[in-house]
């Protein structure tokens, strides 16, 4: 099963994307999981049953580690794993900070699902 | 007795015309004559080493004309240059058989032979001698001779009394002279301390005292302006010289006596102007009637700050004394002068100083509000920033929840409900309207907090000096486009009249684009609604951006055709969060922004001029160191 990791500190969020992607979840076209802290995130990485993982969403603006100081850890544990950073801040500083830390791209809060259900398709289509 | 008459008689002449010489003079020779049977007696007073006429009387008057015209050496060719030389009576008994005797043809001429000569001695030194002459041979006798003495001494005193007299005269007259200057000079002193900074009365009184004293028919005091040296106080001229006067140039140089005086930075005076070659002021010279010209420069530190001028109708020279006096009445003018130069610069700085303190209290109350401006934008920022991450959960559930709904209602329309069902389809229909309701008030907060972002975190940027005609073609543009991309189908007519002088403000050219776009937009919108309202397919919508140079200020204005502002809405359009668009379509932030960044951040002005489905028009100015004088760093 593909596995996409979501890293967010606020809880609602998996709520919102239950209820966003449910159909694909229903149908089973990928499983998503949650992670509330960056700590958190990076453990469930090495796991070796993180085996399916095909993309990490990760917010910015997290208590302890952030999004930027978990961007190069996820990368050295799993460079094959492309991640997406999440921001409230869609400053140019901010932008190429991820970028240059590997990012694969960089979405703005309030989020647009249209547009990430894009991005989860692309990687779906490719990990299967 | 004959004898003591006569005494008695010059005597009583004597105590008569005390102060006269000549009557005494006149009175000894015809006394002396009288007595001594003589045919001519003659007094003579020293002149230059010589002795001349003085007084006489004879029995051929002719004689007396020629010894009018005689100079008389002392010496032993004549009995009177005896007497001078000798300082002795003199006899000569018969010229013409004296061998010393050199006017012997004078003596032939005039008929006279045995003469006398008694000198006038007045401590030692004669003062003059007085010369008996007989036509006949006939040698003076001793009585004779002690009784022309007599007279000689009685001429003696009469002169010496003269003399002291005319010292006392003179004494006199020098001391009341001095003591009208003085009183005169205590006078321009008094008028001096009692108005020391009003220059025209200390000026006026100078002149006029400098005149009166010097004895000029009139008198002036020029002051250097520019080229020329006008006059600025004058005494005693005509109406018609001191009109002429004021229309000439007065420049240094040979031309005036004021320009030899100011060249050669001391007094001048020239006897009579009209027969001065160089003099070239002939047509001031014929209006002012004078002849006798005295030019004194007023100096400081050796430089010339001024000129009075003294003249007088008749050609009479200035004495010593007098370009004296009015030196020194050019010395007080000139330190009246400099007493008000000092005070008034005095006074200037002083205003300076309280100038430049007011600058500073404003700029610190400006820095104060600045500051209080970048706190509130801080401010501002968090909290946009701590309700926007909820508010996008409200924003996003209530959109999941819209499709949540939709598919409930299909999944209801599907099941067998039976009588429940109206109501249910009316409860899932109200639900779906809340979760509109909710989202379309959800954007309308989230446009609200976009806005205080903009407003706030992007700062004011940098602070230089912009080309403000380049700026407000940049907004124009900026905003027409933005319209244009995010209005399908909108036009407007753009005017553009900018002043080629308008030139730079030293400002923060990001907040001011963001002002002017604020505006533009308003204005696209005010002429888009006022288009829609209308149905006359003759309407044009227009907006024009003016600027022009107002000097140390800029004005901009920004006027559109639109629908226009009515009087209710003018007086709180600038209050914060006050829009009169609908929901969503303002956040009622643009002209409260606008409003502290012009007035706040530039100190300058914004105003508005509208008139209701007219025209409205901003009009903002700002000073040239706008920037400056708000010395911000902040945010607005």
């Amino acid at each position: 099963m593909l596995l996409v990791l979501v890293v967010d500190d606020e809880p609602d969020i998996e709520v919102l994307f239950r209820q966003q992607f449910r159909r694909e979840l229903r149908s089973g076209r990928f499983t998503m999981e949650f992670a509330q802290s960056a700590a958190a995130a990076l453990a469930r990485i090495t796991d070796a049953a993180a085996a399916s993982l095909i993309l990490i969403l990760s917010d910015i603006n997290m208590p302890g580690m952030s999004g930027l100081d978990l961007l190069p850890k996820a990368r050295a544990a799993r460079p094959d794993v492309p991640i997406v950073m999440i921001t409230a801040y869609g400053d140019a500083a901010t932008e190429r900070k991820a970028l240059e830390g590997g990012a694969d791209a960089l979405l703005t809060k309030p989020i647009d699902f249209a547009l990430l259900r894009g991005e989860i398709e692309m990687r779906v289509e490719r990990g299967a | 007795m004959e004898q003591q008459t006569a005494t008695a008689e010059v005597l009583g002449v004597i105590s008569r015309s005390k102060f006269e010489l000549q009557p005494i003079l006149q009175s000894v020779v015809d006394t002396a004559m009288r007595l001594c049977r003589a045919d001519q007696a003659i007094i003579y007073r020293p002149q230059s080493g010589t002795y001349r006429f003085a007084a006489g009387h004879s029995t051929v008057p002719e004689y007396l004309e020629i010894e009018k015209q005689t100079t008389i050496v002392p010496g032993h060719g004549t009995v009177v240059g005896r007497a001078a030389l000798t300082r002795q009576v003199a006899r000569v008994d018969d010229p013409l058989a004296d061998p010393l005797y050199e006017k012997k043809d004078d003596a032939r001429v005039g008929g006279v032979r045995s003469m006398i000569g008694v000198p006038l001695m007045r401590d030692g030194e004669p003062i003059g001698v007085i010369g008996l002459a007989r036509n006949r041979v006939e040698p003076f006798t001793d009585h004779e001779i002690e009784l022309v003495t007599t007279f000689a001494d009685q001429a003696v005193i009469a002169i010496e009394n003269v003399r002291l007299f005319e010292a006392e005269q003179q004494r006199t007259r020098e001391l009341t002279e001095s003591l009208q200057q003085q009183s005169a000079t205590a006078d321009v002193l008094k008028v001096i301390s009692r108005s020391p900074f009003d220059l025209q009365t200390v000026l006026d009184t100078l002149v006029e005292s400098a005149a009166r004293l010097c004895d000029a028919d009139s008198a002036a005091i020029h002051r250097p302006d520019g080229n020329s040296y006008p006059y600025v106080a004058s005494y005693g001229y005509s109406r018609e010289y001191r009109e002429y006067m004021r229309e000439r140039t007065m420049i240094p140089g040979r031309g005036t006596v004021l320009g030899r005086a100011v060249t050669e930075c001391k007094p001048t005076q020239v006897n009579d102007v009209a027969a001065d070659s160089e003099y070239t002021l002939r047509e001031g010279q014929r209006l002012g009637g004078f002849r006798t010209v005295l030019g004194i420069p007023l100096l400081r530190e050796s430089a010339p700050i001024g000129v009075i001028v003294l003249t007088r109708k008749a050609v009479r020279p200035f004495t010593d004394k007098q370009i004296e006096l009015a030196t020194t009445f050019a010395d007080q003018a000139a330190i009246a002068i400099e007493n008000v130069r000092l005070f008034e610069a005095e006074q200037q700085r002083t205003q300076e100083l309280a100038r430049s303190l007011e600058e500073l209290r404003t700029v610190q109350d400006r820095l104060v509000q600045t500051q209080k401006l970048a706190s509130l934008g801080q401010l501002t920022a968090g909290i946009a920033h701590e309700i926007k991450n909820p508010l996008n959960f409200v924003n996003n559930f209530s959109d999941v929840s819209v499709e949540l709904i939709d598919e409930l209602r299909e999944a209801l329309a599907d099941a067998a409900l039976g009588k429940g069902q109206t109501e249910i389809t009316e409860l899932t229909d109200t639900l779906r309207s809340n979760l509109d309701k909710i989202m379309q008030h959800g954007k309308r907060a989230d446009s609200i907090v976009k806005n205080m972002l903009l407003h706030s975190r992007e700062g004011t940027g940098e602070r230089r000096p912009v080309d403000i005609n380049g700026l407000v073609e940049e907004a124009v543009n900026l905003a027409y486009h933005g319209a244009r991309a995010e209005k399908k189908g909108f036009n407007i007519t753009l005017e553009r009249a900018l002043d080629p002088t308008a030139g730079q403000v030293d400002c923060f050219p990001q907040e001011i684009i963001r002002v002017l776009l604020n505006l533009i937009a308003n204005g696209f919108y005010a002429a888009t609604q006022r288009k829609g309202l209308t149905e006359n397919g003759d309407y044009e919508p227009t907006l024009a951006a003016a600027t022009r140079n107002l000097g140390d200020r800029v004005e901009i204005r920004i006027w559109d055709n639109g629908a226009g502002i009515p009087p209710e809405v003018k007086e709180k359009m600038f209050n914060p969060f006050f829009t009169t668009k609908p929901a969503g379509e303002g956040t009622g932030l643009g002209l409260s922004i606008s409003h502290d960044v012009i007035v706040k951040q530039h100190s300058g002005i914004i105003e508005v001029e509208s008139r209701p489905g007219e025209f409205t028009e901003f009009r903002i100015v700002l000073p040239r160191a706008a920037a400056t004088l708000a010395k911000s760093g902040g945010t607005a």
